[in-house]
């Protein structure tokens, strides 16, 4: 995944991803972070997901998440990396709108291996899919041995 | 402060068309019975859960669609009754969200997504929290189970 042609950087100096690196780290991870607004106040919860062309898809079960699906409400999800002993890492943000997948063809259209919710005492029967309208990234390179060694 | 209440309840054998017929016809025809006309879109309906009845005020808006749901803005206050000796919100908290009928697949759901307000003097006392979370969720069921039960009834026939 590591990419040897010079990015760009941001304001602060973290390299900028582009979009198709940024659907490869979220494709990476089994676990991403969802956020959105319930009953007003911020929330962020883990849940397993895949990678579907540039969207993202996960289950779920009755709970705030479907809630927020079910309403179509703006939604964002982040993945990310980092090494401790390197200082350094990367995190992936997407910005859109959940919904969820009612159709059981539409459902039975997520392909390849399904995202398997580690969390699997309860059946986990609603597919939620994720329409990015934004999707940014950054990373923090590894630094040289020299320099963490200061 | 608002606290998060969503309640989900399946609807089980539904003609889904006649329940979504049902639930975009006047809420007084399958709010918890009896549901009293109390203005325009308001209702006084008597609310139980965890062991406790209370009469609250009904505000139910327009539907509004998104994907396989049809949602309704809903929002109740509890109303005072003689003999109260506890502050009306530690008792039955108000609520504000959406009421919904959602078809995934074959199945119906009824779904209540929203939240209640708890007393700024609960947020220290997390037995009282626990507490109200529970009625609210209780009541919040319960409130699903009646309009499922109402649902299932034929449509009233209108009078002439």
């Amino acid at each position: 995944m590591e990419r040897t042609t010079e990015r760009p950087t941001d304001h602060s100096g973290l390299e900028i991803l582009d979009v198709e690196e940024c659907l490869e780290r979220l494709a990476s991870q089994p676990v991403g972070r969802i956020a959105y607004v319930d009953a007003g106040a911020p929330v962020v919860l883990p849940v397993n997901h895949r990678v579907e062309g540039r969207q993202i898809v996960f289950r779920t079960t009755h709970g705030s998440k479907l809630a927020a699906a079910l309403m179509e409400r703006p939604v964002a999800f982040e993945v990310d990396g980092y090494s401790e002993e390197q200082r350094s890492g990367w995190s992936v943000l997407v910005r859109g709108r959940a919904e969820v997948l009612f159709d059981p063809a539409e459902s039975s259209q997520v392909t390849g291996p399904r995202p398997q919710p580690w969390a699997d005492q309860v059946q986990r029967g609603w597919w939620v899919r994720i329409h990015p309208e934004e999707i940014s990234g950054r990373r923090l390179p590894d630094r040289p041995l020299e320099e963490l060694r200061g | 402060m608002t606290r998060p209440l969503n309640v989900f309840l399946p609807v089980a054998d539904a003609d889904p068309e006649a329940t979504f017929a049902r639930f975009l016809d006047d809420p007084g025809t399958w709010l918890p019975a009896p549901a009293r006309r109390a203005g325009a879109d308001r209702w006084r309906v008597a609310l139980r859960g965890a062991g406790l009845t209370r009469d609250v005020e009904i505000s139910i808006d327009g539907t509004w669609r998104s994907g396989a749901a049809v949602w309704r803005r809903i929002t109740w206050t509890p109303v005072a009754e003689e003999g109260d000796v506890l502050p009306l919100e530690k008792l039955l908290p108000g609520f504000q969200g959406d009421l919904g009928v959602v078809r995934h697949g074959d199945e119906l759901s009824l779904v209540l997504a929203g939240g209640y307000e708890a007393p700024a003097s609960f947020l220290g006392a997390a037995a009282d929290a626990a507490g109200l979370n529970r009625v609210a969720r209780k009541t919040g069921t319960q409130f699903l189970a009646d309009i499922r039960t109402a649902l299932a009834e034929p449509a009233p026939v209108a009078s002439t």
